[in-house]
């Protein structure tokens, strides 16, 4: 009955936020993303994946909405028990409508994930940052396993304390890839 | 290979939900439309549908989606199958309230699942209340995806006799290593 590699996180090269909704898009209505105001300053969304055999990640991303300002953004991975493991650090955004952030490269460190559930961040300091994203009704993005965290700063800290995602209806777009030409 | 020796394929993520691959692969292709508040088919019937746990986890919430209307009851457990068609209980969260209309309800659990085959289990006192069901692909086409049935078993029994579905959607439903969901 398991088929591998069909609509789970490790499959190909990419690793989106939306590959979370893939999984799960029988949860909500399929509208396509819009541009949106980060809904809280400082505040980092968790978004689940899975990883069934080791791969290198070389590169993190967000995709910008329509005024994305020049606040800092900071993306990173933690693994299942909220340890980072790697981050880009705050990087500040370039206010440009609709292209792919960081503009300079979201280069980290390559890491190799093994076999195992991580989760990828993406922290925005201000709510002057408009991403694209969609807002699944009816708490559909909290049955995906989707957290928060106020973080307080700019930063993604070392270990990340998860919160429920409560009414909260957002999940930006971003992800990271196996690859260095994405950005 | 045994599934309690399988060293590949997914790990069995922090959230278990009846959204995985192997039901959302078929049930993709075949269903049309949007998922939404639907009122539960039958009074007292249950759903069944596979989930694969590939280590020992501990789960320590279950969780399902509630509809526009909350009523009655709702009953969450975990079976394990034997032979064609006899679910035995391995756990449940017993009969709850529904409540907190359109909202995801959360009960506290403590159950520690060794890897294997389960089904995920739901069923409902009334078929006045509501839950966020996937859409209607046809009762034919759930079958498939290996989603099973029993028209009268709320709470969930310790043993069931299941069936094909006779009635299409998919219930939403999950377990979580987390204590925040």
């Amino acid at each position: 009955m398991y088929t591998p590699g069909t609509k789970d996180a490790s499959h190909g090269s990419q690793f989106t936020s939306y590959m979370a909704l893939a999984r799960y898009r029988t949860t909500y209505t399929p509208a396509a993303p819009v541009s949106t105001a980060w809904p809280t300053a400082n505040r980092a969304f968790l978004i689940p994946f899975v990883v069934a055999y080791p791969l290198r990640v070389q590169e993190m991303w967000w995709q910008a909405g329509t005024t994305p300002g020049t606040a800092t953004v900071d993306l990173g991975i933690y693994d299942d028990t909220f340890t980072r493991l790697r981050s880009t650090g705050p990087t500040a955004a370039v206010n440009t409508t609709d292209i792919l952030q960081p503009v300079n490269g979201g280069a980290i460190t390559p890491i190799t994930l093994n076999r195992g559930r991580y989760y990828m961040a993406m922290l925005a300091a201000a709510t002057t940052i408009t991403v694209r994203a969609v807002a699944p009704a009816n708490q559909a993005a909290r049955f995906m396993g989707i957290q928060i965290s106020d973080i307080g700063s700019g930063t993604l800290p070392a270990t990340i304390t998860p919160a429920s995602l409560g009414t909260v209806a957002f999940i930006p777009e971003f992800g990271l890839t196996t690859i260095t030409q994405v950005l | 290979m045994p599934l309690a020796t399988r060293p590949t394929g997914l790990p069995t993520p922090q959230i278990l939900t009846t959204c995985t691959p192997d039901l959302i692969d078929h049930l993709d292709f075949v269903s049309s439309g949007n998922p939404g508040s639907t009122t539960w088919p039958v009074a007292t019937s249950a759903f069944f549908m596979p989930v694969v746990v590939d280590q020992t986890r501990t789960y320590v919430r279950a969780f399902w989606l509630n509809g526009a209307t909350v009523a009655g009851n709702v009953d969450v457990g975990l079976y394990t199958l034997s032979g064609t068609n006899t679910m035995t209980r391995q756990f449940s969260t017993g009969a709850v309230a529904q409540a907190g209309a359109s909202v995801m309800q959360t009960v506290t659990i403590n159950w520690t699942v060794t890897p294997g085959l389960y089904y995920l289990a739901q069923s409902l006192s009334l078929a006045t209340a509501t839950t966020w069901r996937s859409p209607s692909p046809g009762v034919v086409s759930s079958r498939p995806a290996g989603i099973l049935y029993n028209a009268a078993s709320h709470p969930l029994g310790a043993t069931v006799t299941v069936g094909s579905s006779s009635t299409a959607g998919m219930p939403f439903v999950g377990l979580s290593e987390l204590a925040t969901i």
